[in-house]
């Protein structure tokens, strides 16, 4: 159920979008597909994209369109390799290290090994990939920040599952669903990571990544301030409300609906991890394992879980995977996606020009 | 010492297409015609030629209503060199696979050389 209320949302938020598109470019899917796929190529490679985009117009017949659309996107994806031999060492280089990782998670934490294995693979395939684009690129200092703000949160992530693995096994190992909760975390973080060094690239995207990053300080300053006070709720709230507001702004200051809706969705990539590691971090630090609630004391008996720290900790963990990372993610796309509705019913480009 | 690999089949084809009126200029869905290649073959090694200073590029300067300006390509005059080395090769590998290749016995001609592997541009 709360699957479908999910995919409503995102589909109710994503009408106006769909709409906005379909007027702007007459329903043409294969000239949206282009000109998608051309503004994500390297900023080196821009003008090809331009070239490319540029033949679309001459292009007689549906099929071929669509077949020359998917050759677009083929290059926008797989650009060709520059460097070829940096890119097979790092890509070495990272599988080898995804191997440590998880040989190390088998004699260290063993109920981490899927999570180990899932993520040092995802991340292997990340940084062979970026070292595929940014053959082309460099590293602009943008990426570079939004990139060491991802990576902080992620790493926090990590450390407060290792924590709780080495502390408290139980609370993972008397799980009935570790390899999925595994793999998802894994694949959630990794596409966090992936956002967020894809989402500030191409035109507008200064102004992408400093208002999403300003909403992620901002939305992460009230998650703190709620785990220091102990308030109850406002996460989730703030954390829309912050999306809706960012993706409204950058629309309306860049007249570009698809940068607003990747400012919020850079602040959907960078606050969820930070939003994951402030709750377990708090419930950690609290240290105080009681069972208060009627369902838990009558469940905890016949749970298999020895104690109540490793029952709430689990309990903990998997809601802040499904709660705080995934569905908080899903609702964040919705939030940008409305906001930049919004923002580019007033838009003012004259405020805001950049790259 | 540089290593240089030899050409894809697809190159060569877009190398002779190219070379076949190096003064005239061409542009990427009309290359994609005649040579038969998807755009997802064809514009990644324009791109690499381009990178390599084999191809020059411009954009088209006559206004045609209804389109945008198209990206233009031709060869360089290094380009022009490397096609004809890269062409020749080509030739005389024909030649070697289609001598080596045993003919049948009913005295037809043999089959042409069979289509080399992609190994980029």
């Amino acid at each position: 159920m709360p699957v479908v209320v999910m995919l409503a949302v995102v589909v109710v938020a994503g009408l106006p979008w769909l709409w906005s598109a379909r007027r702007r470019d007459g329903g043409d899917i294969p000239a949206r597909i282009v000109a998608g796929a051309a503004g994500r190529l390297p900023a080196c490679l821009q003008e090809w994209g331009q070239a490319m985009a540029a033949e679309l117009p001459q292009i007689p017949g549906r099929a071929a369109r669509w077949r020359f659309a998917a050759g677009v996107l083929r290059v926008a994806l797989f650009p060709p390799v520059r460097h070829g031999r940096r890119v097979l060492v790092t890509a070495l280089v990272a599988l080898a290290a995804a191997a440590g990782l998880t040989a190390a998670a088998v004699g260290e934490v063993p109920s981490l090994t899927v999570f180990a294995a899932a993520f040092g693979l995802l991340l292997a395939g990340y940084a062979t990939m970026a070292t595929w684009r940014s053959a082309w690129d460099g590293w602009t200092a943008r990426q570079v920040v939004v990139v060491a703000v991802a990576t902080a949160g992620v790493a926090a992530s990590v450390t407060d599952a290792v924590w709780i693995a080495v502390f408290h096994p139980a609370a993972i190992t008397a799980s009935t669903n570790v390899p999925a909760f595994s793999i998802v975390f894994a694949v959630l973080l990794a596409g966090f990571l992936v956002a967020a060094l894809s989402l500030p690239r191409g035109r507008h995207g200064r102004a992408v990544l400093w208002w999403g990053l300003a909403g992620t300080l901002a939305s992460g300053a009230v998650y703190v301030a709620a785990a220091a006070t102990g308030a109850v709720g406002p996460e989730l709230l703030v954390g829309l409300v912050t999306a809706l507001a960012v993706a409204a702004l950058v629309s309306g200051r860049t007249g570009s609906q698809p940068a607003g809706i990747r400012a919020g969705l850079l602040l959907a990539a960078l606050g969820a991890p930070i939003r994951f590691a402030v709750d377990i971090t708090t419930l950690l630090r609290v240290h105080h394992y009681t069972l208060t609630d009627p369902y838990d004391i009558a469940a905890f008996p016949h749970s298999g879980y020895p104690d109540a720290a490793s029952y709430l900790l689990s309990d903990a963990l998997g809601g802040a995977i499904l709660s705080g990372m995934l569905i908080y993610s899903v609702l964040t796309v919705a939030a940008a996606l409305l906001g930049a509705a919004v923002g580019a019913r007033s838009s003012r480009p004259d405020l805001l020009t950049d790259g | 010492m540089t290593r240089t690999r030899r050409p894809s089949a697809q190159t060569v084809a877009i190398l002779r297409a190219l070379a076949g009126d190096p003064d005239r200029w061409r542009y990427g869905y009309d290359l994609c015609t005649e040579l038969g290649l998807q755009a997802g073959s064809m514009y990644p090694i324009l791109i690499r030629l381009a990178d390599r200073g084999l191809l020059e590029t411009c954009w088209e300067s006559e206004h045609v209503p209804g389109r945008p300006a198209r990206h233009l390509y031709r060869l360089t005059a290094a380009g022009r060199e490397y096609a004809a080395e890269a062409i020749a090769a080509d030739t005389i590998a024909a030649r070697v696979i289609a001598a080596a290749a045993p003919g049948p016995a009913t005295g037809a001609p043999a089959r042409g050389p069979a289509r080399p592997r992609w190994e980029g541009a």
